[in-house]
Parts: structure tokens; C-alpha cells; sequence
């Protein structure tokens, strides 16, 4: 009988999805609030509890033994998921108290791999224990394996709150978990208060008890007491770690503790890699000196300056890194066997935890109580039997049998089965009278018991004390101090990127075309290699630790620090690789910011006060200025453009559509502007008399144009007898400068300098300033 | 001509004409319609050289009323009418009756002209039936007149007051020697255009007697404007605004050169390659050194720029993919294979040509940042294209072999038969289930292909990660139809594609996982009802040493109770079952793979819930994890059975 059944895609998808989402939830990758422990650990620490008595007093068994005996009986996956999950369990630097002891090689902080599981042995921990010493007392619910041929429990009677100490990592679908581990101690003394204040608040807890996460690990947590209670509070958030660090002498740090989680082997090469690339100048070496502590040694240059050195680790290696605090975990619901996702803050989990307590706690007294009412049963039977003893014996003498026997003594002692067997077993020497009186001895005693048992299971208040004092006994056995600082935030560290920049004196070639890099020496100008055609316009002195601004013809100034030129004898680099330049910019102005290549500055009483057109100049030079194609100048002060920019640059000029700004040139302020027009006219004004912009500006008229004119050039003249060269269309050259001309003032219409023609061009020679490094 | 001058000499020139008539092809590349309209170009050419060099700035072009004759003329200088110095006749004889004669070879004269072997106007003046030269110079007319190439009357002054200077020539082509001697208007007019193009100072007018037609050519934005006009004409869509222009103004060893370039959407290149304003449709030297600089300044440009790819390799045709350009050389002496003037030959131009377009073509590219990239993204494209379609020609070929069974993943367990029709295709999650399944199957017509672990989300991923998934190009292999757009269900090998997955937790994932794949890649598969997923049975009853399957709960029930009917007593062992390869290979044949006894869920998109199932798709694959989780949440409730 061929069936087809027809199903819509979406329906099937919708229902296959949900269940693997559902299961994955539930079942795979959250850990559940009471015990803290996947399913897959909770598998494992039951087998080995269960099934194969590895007891920390037992003899360690292979862990392929417990892998085989989780996977046949109880989590049918693959045997690594598996052992991966119990080698984590064992591992001192990923539990904050791990449950599992493991005997080999476990794995280290250096990412190495365990051994595998036919080599490694394996046993509980004491604290493991704890989890589940009272499971035999039937405390806890069961369920049926995969194949319904045992039964696992659903949750382990935890006494200890363990998701909080030990943390745990997942993703599941749609939703995942990341809860750092914690300090037993404070968690025991929370849990402790809470019974007593059973409504605290999770901001009263992290005030008082759990200060922050404690990894096993240590490091230091920067975040304050206001951001953890956030977190704690809103069950998720970003949590900074650092490692720690101390100065050993001036020339070494050493590295006392990472991050948790972070790989130490991969950290060392993250160091080792900048310490290559010079990227920290302060550092000469690193060496793993750890054993089974964490050691690394950092060698600080002679003379250098080490916390510039741990700035940089700090923010460009794992030596700081976040933790992203999720508190998502399962949540108890009406059907014991399935746990619902929840995120959930801290006062949550500890009310769980000692909830759950508190129905173990019950369970266990009411098994107590039930073993010994089973106990007191029998020997109340005894107690019958014993007074009278001889008819008894007569009566079994003349039995026929164990049943006719134990039916005769019902009959005649009005004791019931259970009590009769018990009778009938009993060895002939404990008729004796000592033993005689044992039991009856005995019996008071379980009586006794048990009456103190059913006054606790009648009261609550006596029940939470007895908790109380469980936990403190664990608190005793097993607490510990703290291992990580919380620190809060420290006084950051200065970052300074120029702090690892080592500097070194440069020149900084730009040519024509407007490739750029930097030579630490040159020959001569012709020396210089440029690509075929082109030429050097620019050749300024700088350092690596100062910058360079590049002024384009659409206003913009780009601001680099000499370092990140290319540095090299070739070509260079198109100025278009270092920045965002748009279609037709380019580069009419450089100015290295080494007062090397800058413009002495000029007293102010040398600049003649009427030159002054605006008053007296707002801003401290050394300055720049600059002309458009339309006539229009302006100064701005360079220290506003000094620090590097980004690479879409900083606007200084606003240049009307269909013009352009034809130069920039740096300016002490007592220079003269020389300029010239396409149809001859030259101006020559003060420096002086040009505003400085602040912000990006249009400008002030330089020069009155006739229509249709235009700037061509201009050049700044610090001497009589410098000026700007132009070239006639008649093929003659003349140089516009002061002690040709007269100095006039800025707006003015300037004055025809040829008679017939036009100005071509203007020549401009290579900047080239040396002043001061020799070579 | 009179008899006195008729010495010895002048038959040597007779002579020197014979062979062009014998053996005309020689000189024009052929006697059908590209020879004729040779004719006309080597006497326009010899008037473009006079606008080129500056000398004239008007050209006309007269098609005359009879279609078989035409006149050109130019305000040049006027060929020379005074007395040869060694030749002792008028020099415009000597030009017009004299092979490798001219005033060309003479760079004083003319820098760069188009007529260089100077056979131009003699070669036209052999093959044309009559040819009339008339010249205005020194404020006189002369005129002249020639048959098939010889003189029939002497230079004369036909007017002794003219205003002006030029040249005109009139010519009838020879029907004896050519095979048609009717002029195309259409092709003169393109080609007149192209020469105002190639020249923006000059204008040239063309006149059709026959339909009384006038077009003035004048185009001053030079090859600028005719690259937009190749770019229109070809309907290419430029990837960048302005294209680049390079003009040199001066002559650099020889050879001045004008370059226009722009990229384009088109899968071809085009260039357009002229010598002194003369076509050269086979390239040439100059043409190779164009594709040199484009080469190497574009490589340059991204190599300086950090944008080649690192795992790509791109050669010179990616570069050029796409572009349309025009390169006019001007030089003095240009060699050509051929009087047609094809190719380009002086093999010096290479380097001339690269050497300077590639600086500044580099220049342009760092002066307009988003030209660069533009022009690099196209490349790298092109690039891509070519790695993907050189990786299908491959493949394709591959398949064409022995047999294009031997192209099937080496996984899958094919059936016996070729029939689509017939033939089923199980997809099966682990290599532990296919081993059963390949053991169960009806090997004539069950395939079977095992998938190690979860496939990749399709939804989350792009085609190229999907192809490059082992697993799943597996799946598109076996199928044989093709991905996305190329699907060809004819091309289909199963149309039964059966998912068999455990029913776990994980099975049910991979489930989705596939069926992801399959409506984002292979939908029509669906559409057409070729998608299944089977139905492994869900419960194991042992009873009385015997094993029953139950594929449902209400299987189950029916089980239960006819064993119960049989004996009462019997005791009843019931397991949920867990994996596929739990079973023997003949349970799983006899509960799942047997056609005659097994359960198959077709898979449909019904056509009214196209929109949600287009909505459950990208919602619960997509990437928005808030969107997973709000509908986690909301239906927490619909799962009855988890696997723990």
C-alpha cells in the first residue's frame, strides 16, 4: 500500500524547525538553574557516580571507561562531545571548581590538547559530591534513557549553587548563554542571607556579597560597583578583564595572570607580533617563563617607559578583553522533565537554588524518615518477640516450615510479614542478652530520631536552619578566597599613539603628480627617483613623530603623521592611497610641522601694525594661506590642522563651484602675497592683512578681477627680492616681487605688469628646505 | 602632351602604371566594392593631409547624379603645376602618372599624411576611366584631364583671375577593371564622419546629386565625441562618467598620439585604431602598445592601491574587458602590411604608443579615485567571470567524456536505470544510515546519497559558499539539473528526490537544512512535486520474539492490540526509536525504502501560501537571530515530542 501524503513546505519546515529548536534549548546547550549543568554534564557526573563509584577515595578509571558508559546508557552522541565536556569539567583554568579529577594530561592554558581518551584516568572531585551525594535519597525526579532502558535523573540534588560557580558557556537556537563563574565563598554567604532575607534584591547581593564574577583565572575586573549591579540586574552585559601585571626592576614586567579564556600561547604571539613589527618600541623581548603559575616576562627598552608599553598590550592585545555576561538559563516548569529558557538575574538564581534546596532538603528528610519507620517496624517486632522468647522458639521448633513458622507467629504475636521474615532471619546469637538490649537500645534511639525528623518536616523555620547550617559546613570545607581583583576602573593608562612611534628625523618628498614618501637622506634633488615625467615639488624636513599636511585644491587639508608615509627610495605612493581624495584633487600645498621646515615665527611688534586690516591676529602662527582661481584668500593658524586626520580630511576653505584654490604656502605672517592674473595684473599685499579663519570659509577678495580674469598663481616673499615667476604667452619671464613692484593693499584691482599677451603660467620652483639636517 | 616632350622617359611612366591596371588588388586590396570606395579614400586622404597639416579647412564631396563618378575638392594649396625639375613636366603629371611619387616622403612638406607610399593619386588616376584635376593656385585655374591613367590633354589655364587656392579631383572609376563601380552613399558618408571625428578642425560636406542630399561633417569635440558615439552606437553602458583623453600636442620621437578610453558594461573590448587619421581595422603596433599601457597602468594602479585580489589571477584581457577606445597615431613615415593600410607595422610605435599612454593613463586613474575604482571593480569582475566560466567550460567538458556518470560524487551509489521517470535519488543524513540504506534499496531504480553532518543554510550563505559546500554540490551533481537560474529540470536524473533523515532532533535540523536549499536554489523541484520526505517508523515493538514497526501512535495501537489478540499474556516491549542506523538493512527496506510498503510525505508550496512560506523561510534561516526567538517563543507550546 503506497502512501503519499502531501505537506506544505512551510508547515513541515515550521514543525522540524521548532523541534530542533526546542530540543537544542532544552536539551543540549542551556544548563538548568538548580544544578547549573547541561544535560551532557549531568550525564557524566551521574555515570561515574552511579554506575562506576569513581568516588574521590576510588581508583582512578580510564576516561574512555566513562565516555563508554555515558554514551551506551545514557547520551547517545558522539563519544568526543563527550569527553570534551568531562575534560572541561576537570580543568582548573575553565572551572572555577571543577568537579572531575583528572590524572594525565588534561589540556593546558596554552590551547594544547588533551590526551586522548584511552590515556587519560578520571575520577569525582569532594565538591562533585556535593552535587550528588543525596540523589540515592530519592530526591530528585527520574526520567527513562533514550531507549527506555534506565532512568536518568532530570536534575541533580546540588548543594552547592553551582551555575554561578562554575559559569557556563552555549549557543543554542535563537538564544545563547555566557555566566562567568563566581567565588564560592561569597555565593554561600548570599545564599546564607537570603534565607534570612528571602526578597533581597540583586543590587543588595552584589553590594554586599557577590562583588563580581571570580575567575579561575584571577585578572582584574575594571567595571564599577554600579555596572555590575547592571548587569546582575538585567541578567546580561559586557564585563572588562584584564590580566595582571607588576614591574619587576625597571626593565621587566611580568604578566601574572590572562583573561579567562584566552589562550596564553596565542597572547604571547599577539606580543611577540607587535613587538616584530615595532609597533611597541618599548619592548625589546617576551618569554613564557610559567610552570604551573602564569609568567610571562616582558623586557622594557633601557630608558623606556613601561606603562606606554602596557597601554599598548593593553588595547591591542587579548591582555584586556570583554565578557559578554548572558545569565540565560532553564528554568524549573510544571512538567519536571522539561526546563523553559529564561534570562534571569542574580537574586533568581540564588532563590532557585534555594528553593530547590529546600524540596531536596524535604525529600531527603522524608526518605530519612521513611528508612527509619521501616527500621522501628521491625524492631518493635523484636520487642514482641522478646518478652516472650522461649514460646517463640517453641513455636518454630514445631513448625513444619519458614511459612507455616511465620504464620504461626503472626497468629500468635499479632506481628505482621515483614516483622515475622525478620524474626525468622534472625542469627541465634542475638538472643543473647546483650543484643537483647542493643535492640531495644536501638529502637529508642530511631524513635527518638524520628520524632525529630517529623518535627522538621512540620517546620519550616527548623528546615532552614538546617540548610544554614549545611551550607556553612560546605563553606568551611570548601571555600576560598578570591582570585580575581575587582578592581573597578582604574586610572586608564595614557594611550598615546605617538608614544610608539620611534622617531627619527625624515624629509618628505612630494612630487608634481602628488606621490608622496619619505627618504631619511637624499643626494640632490635630481637624485631623487621619481616616476618618468614627473618631478619633485616638495622636499620638507620632518620626524616620523610629526605631521605633514597635505592642502588640496578643493579646500581640504589631510594631516598624517610622517610615519605613515611610505618610507622608501622608490616611487612612493599615489597621495590617493593615503587618503579619500575626490576625481580631480590634488595637491597645491604641503607643510611638515617640524619647525625645522616651518617659518620662524615674527615678533609681532616687526609686523606693522596697519597691516592689520582685521586687528590684531586671534590666533598664534605659524599659518597658512592660500588663493583661489576667483581671487578670494584666507589664513588659518596650522596648529588647528595639526593632528592627524582622517582620511576624508578636514575642510579649511570653501571654494566656489567651477574654481580652485591654486597654492597654499606656509606663513610666519610678515610675508608679502604676490600674485598674478591670466591677463597680467599683479597684486603684492602684507600677509597681515589676510583674517584668520577658524573654521572653513570662503575667503576675503585678494585681488579685484576684471570679468573674465582669473588668479593664476601666487607665492608668499619673506625678501625684497624674492617673488612669483611668470611666464608670458609671449615667451617672456618676469618675477613679480617687492622691490619691483610696489606693495599695495589687499582688494585692489593690481596693476598690468605686461602690455600685450597674456600670463601662461607661473613657475613655481621645488620647495626644498633642508635647514638644519645635514647629511 | 605633346609629341616633342614624349621621350623615352615618359614611357617609363606608362610602364610604371601598367602593372596597377594588371594587377590592381596589388594596390587596393581587390576589385569588388571595398576597392572602388579605395579610390575615393586615397583622394580624400590626400586632402584630409592638407587640413591635418593645416594647410586647408574644407573638404567637399560630390557623389555625382550618374552614382559612378565623383569630385573632391579641397582650399589646400593646390598641387604644384610648375615644371618638374628632373622630370621636365608639369608636377602634378608627374604626381598623378608616376607610382611613388609625391610630395610626402618629404617631411618639410607634409608632417604626417595618410597617402604615404605615394601611389595614391597615381593608382586612382590608372584605374579610373576618366580623372579630372583641377587646381587653383597663384590666382589661376589650371585643369587637366586623364584616361586610365594617361593624359589626354595638357595642363591648361582655364581661368587666369580665380580667388583661392585647392585642388579638385574629379574621377570616374574604370568598369573594365571593377566588378561594380556604383558608389555607396552611405559608406562614403560614415567615412567622411569618421575622418571630421578623427580631426576636429575639419569639415567636410557631401554632397548627393542623385537625391539632391548635403551633410556638413564637423565634429570639434575630436574623439571624444566619436567614443561617445561608438559607446551609443554599441549601446554600452560606461561604468565611469568621463573617459580618458589624452592628447599629446607635440611630436615625441616620430609620433604624436591621441588616446580616448572608457570601460564599459559590454563583455567585449573595442578599440579603434587609426594611422594619420586612416583606419586600421587589423591594429597593429600601435594598437598592441595601447593594450600594453592599459595593461600595465591599470595593474599598476590597483597593484599601488592595494585592490588585486589576492587569490585571483587577472590577466591582460580582464583588464581590458569592457573598454572602447580610439587611438589616432600621427607619424611621419608609417609602415602598412599592404596598400590597403590594415596594419600598422613600424615596430618602434609599440613602446611609443605604451610609453606614453601608460603614464598618463595611471595619472588619470589616481586623479579620479572613483573612475579607479570603478574601472577596477570592472576588471576584477571580469576577472571573476572568466575563473567561473573557465571552471564551467571545464566541467562541461568533463562531462561530454567516456560517460557523464563518471562526473557523479563519488558518494552517491547510483541506480541501475537511466529513466528520470523511474528512478528515486534518498538523500540520507550520516555515512552510518547509508551504509544500511545502499544494503535496502532496489538498485535498478533506488540511488542513494549519504551527507556527513548538518549542510550548510543555504539562506544564510552565499552561491558561491553553497557551490563550494562539499555536501551540497554533491547534491546539485547528482540531481544533474543545474543550480538557480540555469535549472533545467529536463536535465534532472531522479524525479523522487526522498529526504531520510533520523527522527531526531538533529535529522529534523537537517531536514530544514536541505529543504532551505532547495527552495532558494532547485524551487521548481518542489514545485513540480519532486521533493519527498520519508517516513522511518517511529516505534519498535518486541513481542514474543518477534519485532514489529510502528510508523505512528496510531500504528502503534494497531500493532499492540492484534498482538494482545492473539495472547493475551504476551509480553510487550515498546522503544521509541532513534536513529536510522539502529536498523537492519532489511527493516529499513521493508519499513522505508520499498515503494510498495513505505510512507512518503510530498513536499508542496501550495499556491496561496507562497508569501508565508516565503516569510517561514527567511525567519526562521535568516540571520535575524530576534526574529527566531520571538517565534521560539511564541510556539513553545506546538511540540509535543522532544528529544532529550
Amino acid at each position: 500500500m503506497p502512501v503519499v501524503d502531501v505537506i506544505p513546505l512551510h508547515e513541515t519546515t515550521r514543525s522540524r524547525y521548532l523541534n530542533y529548536a526546542l530540543s537544542v534549548i532544552t536539551a543540549r546547550a542551556l544548563p538548568d538553574i538548580r544544578d547549573g549543568l547541561k544535560p551532557v554534564q549531568r550525564r557524566i557526573l551521574y555515570a561515574m557516580y552511579t554506575n562506576l563509584h569513581l568516588y574521590p577515595d576510588a581508583r582512578f578509571k580510564k576516561s574512555a571507561t566513562v565516555v563508554g558508559e555515558v554514551m551506551g546508557k545514557y547520551h547517545p552522541h558522539g563519544d568526543s562531545a563527550i569527553y570534551d565536556a568531562m575534560v572541561r569539567m576537570a580543568q582548573e583554568f575553565s572551572l572555577r571548581a571543577p568537579l572531575v579529577e583528572g590524572h594525565g594530561n588534561f589540556g593546558s592554558l596554552d590551547g594544547d590538547s588533551p590526551a586522548a581518551m584511552r590515556y587519560t584516568e578520571a575520577r569525582l572531585r569532594p565538591l562533585a559530591m556535593e552535587l550528588l551525594s543525596e540523589i540515592k535519597k530519592e530526591t530528585v525526579a527520574f526520567r527513562p534513557n533514550f531507549d527506555g532502558s534506565l532512568f536518568e535523573p532530570v536534575v541533580v540534588p546540588a548543594r552547592v549553587p553551582n551555575l554561578l560557580l562554575n559559569g557556563a558557556a552555549g549557543i543554542a537556537v535563537g538564544m545563547a548563554t555566557n555566566i562567568p563563574p563566581h567565588n564560592l565563598t561569597e555565593l554561600l554567604d548570599a545564599a546564607i542571607y537570603m534565607i534570612g532575607s528571602p526578597n533581597a534584591r540583586t543590587q543588595t547581593l552584589v553590594e554586599k556579597y557577590v562583588t563580581g564574577p571570580d575567575f579561575p583565572t584571577g585578572g582584574r575586573v575594571l567595571n564599577t560597583q554600579e555596572q555590575l549591579i547592571e548587569i546582575y540586574s538585567k541578567g546580561e552585559g559586557p564585563i572588562e578583564l584584564r590580566g595582571e601585571y607588576e614591574n619587576e626592576g625597571k626593565s621587566r614586567v611580568i604578566i601574572t595572570s590572562i583573561p579567562y579564556g584566552v589562550t596564553k600561547s596565542t597572547l604571547i604571539e599577539q606580543i611577540a607580533d607587535n613587538i616584530i613589527k615595532g609597533k611597541v618600541p618599548q619592548l625589546v623581548d617576551v618569554r613564557d617563563e610559567s610552570t604551573d603559575d602564569v609568567r610571562i616576562v616582558l623586557e622594557i627598552k633601557r630608558g623606556a617607559e613601561s606603562d606606554a608599553a602596557m597601554a599598548f598590550l593593553l588595547k591591542h592585545t587579548q591582555l584586556q578583553m570583554r565578557f559578554h555576561v548572558n545569565l540565560t538559563c532553564l528554568l524549573p516548569t510544571d512538567n519536571p522533565e522539561i526546563g523553559a529558557p529564561a534570562k534571569v538575574d542574580l537574586s533568581t538564581i540564588l532563590r532557585h537554588f534555594l528553593d530547590f534546596r529546600m524540596e531536596v532538603v524535604v525529600k531527603r528528610l522524608e526518605y530519612e524518615l521513611a528508612q527509619l519507620e521501616k527500621r522501628i517496624h521491625i524492631l518493635r517486632g523484636f520487642e514482641k518477640i522478646f518478652d516472650a522468647l522461649d514460646e517463640a522458639i517453641k513455636i518454630i521448633r514445631a513448625s513444619e516450615n519458614k511459612s507455616d513458622a511465620a504464620a504461626r507467629l503472626i497468629h500468635r504475636f499479632q506481628i505482621d510479614d515483614v516483622q515475622a521474615e525478620a524474626i525468622l532471619e534472625t542469627k541465634l546469637y542475638k538472643l543473647s542478652r546483650l543484643e537483647i538490649d542493643a535492640i531495644r537500645k536501638e529502637l529508642a534511639e530511631k524513635e527518638a530520631m524520628a520524632a525529630e525528623l517529623r518535627k522538621l518536616l512540620g517546620d519550616e523555620e527548623a528546615r532552614w536552619k538546617l540548610i544554614r547550617t549545611e551550607l556553612k559546613e560546605i563553606r568551611e570545607s570548601f571555600g576560598e578566597g578570591r582570585r580575581t581583583t575587582i578592581a573597578g576602573p582604574d586610572a586608564d593608562i595614557e594611550y598615546s599613539a605617538e608614544d610608539y612611534i620611534v622617531e627619527e628625523d625624515v624629509f618628505v618628498i612630494i612630487t608634481e603628480d602628488g606621490w608622496v614618501k619619505r627618504q631619511r637622506s637624499y643626494g640632490d634633488v635630481e637624485s631623487i627617483r621619481v616616476r618618468d615625467g614627473d618631478s619633485v615639488s616638495w622636499i620638507l624636513p620632518c620626524t616620523t613623530r610629526k605631521s605633514v599636511i597635505f592642502f588640496s585644491n578643493f579646500g581640504k587639508a589631510y594631516t598624517l603623521r610622517a610615519e605613515a608615509l611610505p618610507a622608501t627610495t622608490g616611487h612612493g605612493s599615489p597621495v590617493q592611497k593615503l587618503f579619500d581624495f575626490s576625481d580631480r584633487e590634488v595637491i597645491v600645498g604641503v607643510v611638515s610641522m617640524d619647525e625645522r621646515a616651518l617659518p620662524k615665527p615674527v615678533p609681532k611688534e616687526d609686523i606693522e601694525p596697519e597691516l592689520f586690516g582685521e586687528g590684531e591676529p586671534e590666533l598664534e602662527g605659524p599659518y597658512a594661506v592660500g588663493v583661489t582661481s576667483d581671487g578670494q584668500t584666507l589664513r588659518i593658524a596650522l596648529e588647528n590642522y595639526a593632528e592627524p586626520s582622517t582620511v576624508a580630511g578636514r575642510m579649511f576653505m570653501k571654494v566656489s563651484k567651477g574654481e580652485t584654490l591654486l597654492r597654499v604656502e606656509a606663513a610666519a605672517g610678515a610675508e608679502n602675497v604676490c600674485l598674478a592674473t591670466k591677463e597680467g595684473n599683479c597684486l603684492i599685499f602684507p600677509t597681515g592683512q589676510i583674517p584668520i579663519m577658524k573654521n572653513a570659509a570662503k575667503g576675503v577678495i585678494a585681488i579685484r578681477l576684471n570679468s573674465g580674469d582669473e588668479v593664476i598663481g601666487f607665492t608668499l616673499s619673506a625678501a625684497a627680492r624674492q617673488g612669483l615667476e611668470v611666464e608670458t604667452t609671449r615667451g617672456r619671464s618676469e618675477i613679480v616681487r617687492p622691490t619691483k613692484f610696489p606693495v599695495a593693499n589687499r582688494g585692489n584691482k593690481g596693476r598690468l605688469i605686461i602690455k600685450r599677451g597674456a600670463i601662461k603660467r607661473v613657475i613655481y620652483p621645488t620647495v626644498e628646505i633642508t635647514d638644519g639636517m645635514s647629511d | 602632351m605633346s609629341e616633342s616632350t614624349y621621350t623615352g622617359k615618359n614611357i617609363q611612366v606608362l610602364e610604371g602604371l601598367e602593372p596597377v591596371r594588371k594587377r590592381p588588388g596589388m594596390y587596393i586590396g581587390g576589385t569588388g566594392k571595398p576597392g572602388l570606395h579605395h579610390l575615393l579614400w586615397e583622394v580624400v586622404d590626400n586632402a584630409v593631409d592638407e587640413a591635418t597639416n593645416g594647410y586647408a579647412s574644407q573638404i567637399d564631396v560630390t557623389l555625382h547624379k550618374d552614382g559612378r563618378s565623383i569630385t573632391v575638392t579641397d582650399n589646400g594649396r593646390g598641387i604644384p603645376v610648375d615644371k618638374h625639375p628632373t622630370k621636365k613636366i608639369p608636377t602634378i603629371e608627374v604626381i598623378l602618372t608616376t607610382l611613388h611619387a609625391g610630395g610626402k616622403f618629404d617631411s618639410s612638406n607634409y608632417i604626417t599624411s595618410g597617402g604615404l607610399h605615394g601611389v595614391g593619386a597615381s593608382v586612382v588616376n590608372a584605374l579610373s576611366e576618366e580623372l579630372v584635376a583641377t587646381v587653383k593656385r597663384d590666382g589661376a585655374t589650371w585643369e587637366q584631364r586623364y584616361e586610365r591613367g594617361k593624359p589626354v590633354t595638357k595642363l591648361k589655364k582655364v581661368s587666369s583671375s580665380s580667388r583661392g587656392t585647392g585642388t579638385s579631383i574629379y574621377f570616374r572609376p574604370d568598369a573594365d577593371i571593377f566588378e561594380t563601380v556604383d558608389f555607396d552613399a552611405d559608406i562614403i558618408g560614415d567615412n567622411l564622419e569618421t575622418k571630421t571625428y578623427l580631426n576636429g578642425a575639419l569639415r567636410i560636406a557631401f554632397k548627393n546629386e542623385a537625391t539632391g542630399e548635403r551633410k556638413e561633417f564637423h565634429h570639434e569635440g575630436g574623439i571624444e565625441e566619436f567614443l561617445a558615439h561608438k559607446i551609443d552606437l554599441a549601446g554600452a553602458r560606461p561604468v565611469h562618467p568621463d573617459p580618458f583623453v589624452l592628447r599629446q600636442e607635440k611630436m615625441d620621437q616620430g609620433a604624436r598620439v591621441e588616446v580616448c578610453l572608457q570601460w564599459s558594461e559590454s563583455p567585449r573590448e573595442a578599440l579603434f585604431s587609426y594611422v594619420n587619421g586612416i583606419p586600421t581595422p587589423d591594429g597593429g603596433t600601435h594598437e598592441q602598445g595601447l593594450k600594453d599601457a592599459i595593461r600595465s597602468a591599470v595593474r599598476s594602479y590597483m597593484d599601488t592601491h592595494d585592490m588585486l585580489p589576492k587569490k585571483l589571477e587577472i590577466s591582460a584581457d580582464d583588464i581590458r574587458e569592457g573598454v572602447l577606445g580610439i587611438v589616432n597615431l600621427f607619424m611621419v613615415d608609417p609602415q602598412f602590411q599592404g596598400q590597403t593600410k590594415e596594419k600598422l607595422n613600424n615596430p618602434e610605435i609599440k613602446s611609443v604608443v605604451s610609453g606614453a599612454v601608460r603614464l598618463e593613463l595611471e595619472q588619470f586613474l589616481n586623479r579620479h579615485p572613483s573612475t579607479g575604482e570603478a574601472i577596477a571593480t570592472r576588471v576584477i569582475q571580469a576577472a571573476k567571470a572568466r575563473h567561473a566560466s573557465r571552471a564551467a567550460a571545464t566541467s562541461v567538458r568533463r562531462k561530454t567524456s567516456v560517460s557523464h556518470r563518471l562526473n557523479l560524487p563519488g558518494k552517491l551509489a547510483d541506480c541501475a536505470s537511466t529513466s528520470p521517470e523511474e528512478s528515486e535519488l534518498f538523500i540520507v543524513e550520516g555515512d552510518s544510515a547509508g551504509g544500511s540504506a545502499k544494503q535496502g534499496r532496489e538498485r535498478a531504480t533506488q540511488a542513494i546519497l549519504p551527507l556527513r553532518g548538518k549542510v550548510l543554510n543555504a539562506e544564510q550563505a552565499t552561491l558561491k559558499k553553497v557551490m563550494d559546500n562539499k555536501e551540497l554540490s554533491n547534491v546539485v551533481q547528482a540531481l544533474g539539473c543545474g543550480i538557480g537560474d540555469q535549472i533545467d529540470l529536463g536535465k534532472l536524473r531522479y524525479h523522487k528526490v526522498i529526504l531520510l533523515m533520523d527522527a531526531d532532533s538533529d535529522g529534523h535540523h537537517i531536514s530544514t537544512l536541505l529543504l532551505t536549499f532547495l527552495y532558494r536554489y532547485m524551487k521548481p523541484l518542489i514545485e513540480e512535486g519532486f521533493v519527498f520526505i520519508a517516513q522511518p517508523p517511529l516505534y519498535r515493538i518486541d513481542a514474543a520474539k518477534q519485532t514489529y514497526w510502528a510508523l505512528d501512535d496510531e500504528d502503534r495501537e494497531r500493532i499492540t492490540n492484534h498482538i494482545r489478540k492473539k495472547n493475551r499474556s504476551t509480553k510487550i516491549e515498546l522503544q521509541r526509536f532513534k536513529g536510522l542506523g539502529e536498523m537492519m538493512p532489511q527493516t529499513l527496506k521493508e519499513t522505508t525504502l520499498d515503494p510498495e510498503k513505505r510512507r512518503l510525505l510530498q513536499v508542496t508550496i501550495p499556491d496561496t501560501e507562497r508569501l508565508v512560506t516565503e516569510q517561514t523561510i527567511s525567519e526562521l534561516m535568516g540571520k535575524d537571530a530576534s526574529a527566531r526567538f520571538d517565534f521560539i517563543m511564541n510556539n513553545v507550546d506546538e511540540v509535543d515530542d522532544l528529544d532529550v
